[in-house]
């Protein structure tokens, strides 16, 4: 195609989308929505309306939100305003992205864009446009290309202009939001190809946007399902002793007899699945693998934000256990965990797990200590279920008890099931075991969070040598809840365990290929090829 | 034909609803060459297979057998296209665009490149009397605007073949004539074109040559000269009108009529007469030699229109 084709067909396509009424109305919606955080800005000191005219604290709306949030008021009541602002800025941040434009919006797109190919294609405009020297296929590419501009201004528009506009009022730069409008683009042009398909078999608009919403619908239902249907397969093990350890691992011993995952996931399968059931699952199975995977797109922008947008001020954050420390508790410092000599007790064995992050109070090296480390659930690589996972955790549990109790100079206090607060969701579950170790001439007040995240458990062991509870600020933090969960010091733990959710958190880049991004990308570019090809095919055989 | 730019052989569509069905033939092995610098007329009923036949050059349309080629190369091949316009039967041009957008995107589509087109498109936009309106939107336009930018859009590129269909639909007498006079200009500099149209007397203006068309055949093709022929009758108007016509004119020509005047007062009156040139020379002395003025002498030529609507029933018949 040369340059002067491509302007042409450019300028064509920018005109359209420029002269389209819904593009004018949606522009001037966006400039409100992109306006509001200029004038209701998120400071730290609290919200302010109209440059500080008026302004509120934090701790009034959540005075006033106290009795809807129920037990999440408390996370935020414990919450730094800095920290809320954070999250007041995420969360209008989320609502343009992920609720407005990403699934309103799209549906508004659709219905804007999806008269293009069927009046390309009517009666009159097809004899001007189709008999000039430039063949249907690169017409059809033209107007796909118009749609997905359309909506890739709008993108741009609303993401950066939020961006700005938050930048301005609240003072918080996030570029890593900028991934947004890629993504939202993204999103669109994969549906965007099946209402080019429709719009060329049918050669109407409202056939047009009734079967890509259909079509939406049944994608998203497929995906669902074949999610749900992946979490529960990856759970169908059954565990009957699970705490035998070997190695650097748990063993998996059904009844008695020790199964590679393989067998278990086999043997499951065959014994429960009938053919039907099969049929349907290879069924859903193929249809995953081979419709595009709009939902993703959120997750993927997520997980650029989380790789790009890394604002790097973490003392330390870890991907494999989804651990975040955002502050170091107020007298530490960070060090080197090879300068803490011995590494005090340690479940499990320090041989069995890596500490990969450490801390001490800075005016006393012998005096309290924190430490993170980390241990995989299974021996790489996981093919374990998710009961499994889940029966690990309970099991982790009783290993825990067990091995506080097989020595006398540990002494168990108490144990606690906790949720923990990771600034947006409120869901994970941890173990909080408080225990007294009596180590050579010192007894240590040891506080150890357990939880899981994936094929990694995540610890973090807080070490106060008796006497130390002295220190205020330690002891406020050992004593509460504030000082690993509630404050917000630990955020970050993704442990929704629903099937979007831990669908979410098993697509990843170097995830293997059913849950790699690159194959979620590829396979959903892959059917945008298709319906592009199969609506240049038809197109090309129709007698205009 | 040496110069041919448009050669079509055995031409035949069907067109089918569905795979099995028999569906519609449209054309029946058509066949045609067009050499350079040639104005077509290209007539025919409805249904006649007119707009199909240009569609297959286009190839907006499949040909289900036979050959049509344009410059030489097959018409499924879209590169020969820059050098023809088309201006469609009810064309809807793209209506988000101004006249001059839409100049400039169909004249970059063939290849043109913009400041090529910028120094063309105001003339053009003169031509079809549409300078002023050059910067309104499509759908601001009439349907006699639209057809004039239309017509623009055909030729922009300064095609060598034009395919104009209807040209002078919806449009005005004034903007008529302009169609005629670009027309003419065209035809000046070489240009082959293919008018399709139901106003045969400006088809008769505009045309050197006719091809008529019936049920997806070609019936009759030929020069204008060739499909109006001489009927051999001339009418003569004179005065004052002779009381013994047949007497003077006995042994001349054949088939006189008369239109005597319709009063006393009137002297002046009408007779036809079948005669060839030579006898006509007669009839004129004989008229001089007793003292009868001629005040009007029309040779009688068979109408286009006539001779298509012959053509069309014997065809039927």
């Amino acid at each position: 195609m040369n340059t002067t084709l491509l302007r042409a067909l450019l300028h064509d396509a920018l005109y359209q989308v420029l002269d389209n009424k819904v593009f004018r109305i949606l522009v001037v919606v966006i400039g409100l929505l992109v306006l509001l955080p200029l004038f209701l800005g998120a400071k730290e000191t609290g919200l302010e309306i109209f440059f500080g005219i008026w302004s509120f604290p934090y701790a009034t709306f959540i005075d006033g939100l106290g009795g809807m949030l129920g037990g999440s008021n408390n996370a935020l009541s414990s919450m730094t305003d800095s920290e809320l602002q954070e999250i007041c800025v995420q969360i209008y941040q989320s609502f343009i992205t992920d609720g407005l434009m990403g699934n309103l919006g799209i549906f508004i797109c659709l219905a804007a864009t999806a008269f293009f190919i069927p009046q390309m294609i009517e009666k009159g405009a097809a004899d001007t446009i189709f008999s000039k020297p430039v063949s249907r296929i690169t017409l059809l590419l033209a107007r796909y290309i118009t749609g997905v501009l359309f909506v890739g201004l709008l993108s741009t528009l609303l993401v950066v202009g939020t961006h700005v506009s938050l930048l301005i009022g609240s003072g918080i730069s996030d570029p890593a939001f900028l991934w947004n409008a890629l993504a939202l683009t993204y999103q669109f042009s994969l549906l965007y190809a099946m209402t080019v398909l429709v719009g060329v078999l049918t050669r109407s608009t409202v056939a047009s946007i009734l079967l890509t919403v259909l079509f939406l619908f049944f994608n998203g239902f497929i995906h669902f399902a074949w999610t749900g249907i992946q979490m529960g397969r990856e759970g169908e093990m059954e565990i009957a002793e699970p705490l035998e350890e070997t190695g650097s691992g748990i063993s998996v011993t059904v009844n008695g007899e020790e199964k590679t995952k393989e067998e278990l996931v086999l043997e499951t399968s065959e014994e429960d699945a009938g053919w039907f059931i099969s049929l349907l699952w290879n069924t859903t199975q193929t249809l995953h693998y081979c419709l595009p995977k709009t939902g993703d797109a959120e997750t993927i922008a997520a997980k650029l934000r989380g790789s790009f947008g890394d604002s790097g001020d973490s003392p330390f954050k870890d991907e494999l256990m989804a651990f975040e420390l955002k502050s170091l508790p107020p007298g530490f410092e960070s060090i080197d965990p090879a300068e803490l000599g011995s590494t005090g007790e340690l479940f499990p064995p320090a041989e069995d797990g890596t500490i990969v992050f450490a801390a001490r109070e800075a005016n006393h090296p012998d005096g309290a200590r924190l430490l993170i480390y980390r241990r995989a659930v299974v021996e790489a690589p996981s093919g374990l279920s998710g009961r499994m996972r889940r029966e690990s955790t309970r099991a982790i549990e009783k290993l825990f008890e067990a091995w506080l109790a097989a020595d006398e100079s540990r002494q168990q206090l108490s144990l606690d099931r906790l949720n923990i607060a990771d600034g947006t969701t409120w869901s994970h579950s941890a173990r909080d075991f408080r225990w007294t170790a009596f180590r050579s001439d010192k007894t240590w007040n040891v506080r150890t969070l357990i939880a899981k995240d994936g094929d990694w458990f995540g610890m973090l062991q807080l070490e106060i040598p008796e006497g130390a509870e002295e220190d205020e600020a330690v002891a406020e933090h050992f004593g509460g809840r504030d000082y690993m969960f509630g404050s917000g010091s630990l955020v970050g733990m993704q442990a929704a365990r629903n099937p979007s959710a831990w669908y979410a958190e098993k697509l990843d880049w170097t995830a293997e290929w059913k849950y790699s991004i690159w194959f979620s990308i590829g396979s959903s570019l892959g059917f945008v090829l298709i319906c592009l090809a199969l609506a240049g095919f038809r197109l090309s055989r129709i007698d205009f | 034909m040496s110069d041919s730019i448009l050669s079509v052989r055995n031409l035949e569509k069907t067109y089918r609803n569905w795979f099995f069905s028999k569906g519609h033939q449209a054309l029946h092995g058509v066949s045609l060459e067009v050499g350079r610098g040639t104005v077509f007329g290209l007539l025919g009923p409805n249904g006649a297979g007119k707009t199909t036949l240009i569609k297959v050059l286009l190839g907006l349309v499949r040909g289900t057998e036979g050959e049509a080629e344009i410059f030489g190369k097959p018409v499924g091949d879209p590169a020969p296209r820059n050098r023809v316009g088309y201006l469609p039967e009810a064309h809807r041009l793209p209506p988000y665009l101004t006249g001059w957008q839409v100049l400039r995107l169909f004249g970059e589509l063939c290849g043109r490149d913009r400041a090529w087109l910028d120094k063309r498109i105001p003339g053009w936009l003169a031509e079809v009397g549409m300078a002023q309106d050059a910067h309104r939107k499509i759908k601001e336009y009439s349907k006699g605007m639209c057809q004039r930018i239309g017509i623009a859009q055909a030729l922009i590129h300064e095609p060598e073949l034009v395919f104009l269909d209807e040209p002078t639909d919806g449009v005005d007498p004034v903007g008529r004539e302009a169609i005629r006079r670009i027309v003419e200009d065209l035809k000046q500099k070489g240009v082959t074109i293919f008018i399709n149209s139901h106003l045969l007397m400006e088809v008769e203006m505009m045309c050197d040559r006719v091809v008529i068309m019936d049920k997806g055949s070609i019936i009759q093709e030929g020069t204008m000269a060739e499909l109006t022929p001489d009927t051999g009758v001339v009418r003569f108007t004179v005065s004052p009108y002779p009381k013994e016509l047949a007497q003077l004119l006995a042994g001349i020509g054949s088939g006189l009529s008369e239109e005597p005047p319709q009063s006393e007062s009137d002297r002046t009156g009408v007779f036809k007469i079948t005669v060839d040139g030579e006898e006509t020379d007669r009839v004129i002395d004989i008229m001089r030699a007793n003292q009868i003025g001629i005040r009007g002498l029309t040779r009688g030529k068979l109408t286009l229109e006539q001779s298509f609507i012959d053509l069309v029933k014997k065809e039927s018949r």
